[in-house]
């Protein structure tokens, strides 16, 4: 039952079948022994859905965590490099390279754009990863998503701040439209 | 010159675009208010960081909501091994 959809997300999320296979189990499994937590008012394709998000989001901190170490030196190249599209005044250094593609509505349609975006998300490193895919995939408090993360708020702000600058230098660089 | 001065009048880019993002904005005293639409004003590399941040935001939410297109049919022995487990843990 729904083993295909969850299947299919999971393996969207992390590129690998057996992490999502795992993870889909996981989900059964926190399924069968919630059960009795399951309100009947609610789908249950939505539940087990719910479920899966979290187990995804958690098999990113875990990662997060347990890379710590070497994505210490990812972060700080990363840094090293959002900090250099500023100049000594801390303001855009502006290359001429720059696309103009905010006005575009339809982006969000456009399935090359998305690649893109999904590609540009995946170079992140984990933390920033995290940051990012907890704020939109979850419906978590900012709070939460810092305890889980060991974070304090502002540092939780500078990490999708800077994820976000890099997104869009990402975007920049590789999306051609 | 004129974004040094800018940057002591107004904000820096920078902190311009960690505003956007903590959405600090609905939080600023009217006098900060000023100056960061003061700034977006006259800086275009801001005005556009502002809107496409926006287009990240949204592009993330869907990407992230959104189903992947075309379902991906799971392993029948991964599918086996989780009814496996179930039945094992209700015993």
């Amino acid at each position: 039952m729904h083993a295909d959809e969850l299947f299919s997300w999971a393996f969207h999320k992390t590129s690998s079948k057996e992490i999502a296979e795992d993870l889909v189990q996981e989900t059964f499994l926190s399924a069968v022994k919630g059960f009795k937590n399951f309100k009947s008012s609610s789908k249950p394709k939505t539940w087990l859905f719910a479920i899966l998000n979290n187990k995804i989001i958690d098999f990113y901190r875990k990662r997060a965590k347990s890379s710590a170490i070497g994505s210490k030196g990812a972060e700080q190249n990363f840094t090293k490099q959002t900090n250099s599209y500023f100049d000594s005044n801390q303001n855009w250094i502006i290359t001429g390279n720059e696309i103009a593609w905010e006005e575009e509505v339809h982006l969000l349609d456009d399935s090359e754009f998305n690649k893109t975006l999904d590609e540009c998300v995946n170079k992140l490193p984990d933390n920033w990863r995290l940051a990012v895919v907890s704020k939109y995939l979850s419906d978590k408090t900012t709070d939460q998503i810092c305890q889980e993360m060991s974070v304090t708020v502002s540092n939780y702000w500078q990490i999708v701040h800077r994820a976000k600058v890099m997104l869009k230098k990402c975007i920049d660089h590789n999306w051609q439209h | 010159m004129l974004k040094r001065i800018l940057g002591t009048v107004t904000f820096s880019c920078w902190k311009i675009t960690e505003m956007v993002e903590s959405e600090a904005v609905t939080k600023l005293s009217i006098f900060d208010r000023i100056r960061y639409k003061t700034h977006l004003g006259v800086c275009k590399a801001c005005r556009s960081y502002e809107k496409q941040s926006a287009l990240i935001g949204k592009a993330l939410s869907r990407l992230m909501s959104s189903s992947p297109q075309g379902v991906k049919p799971m392993d029948n022995l991964a599918k086996q091994k989780i009814l496996d487990r179930i039945s094992k843990n209700e015993k």
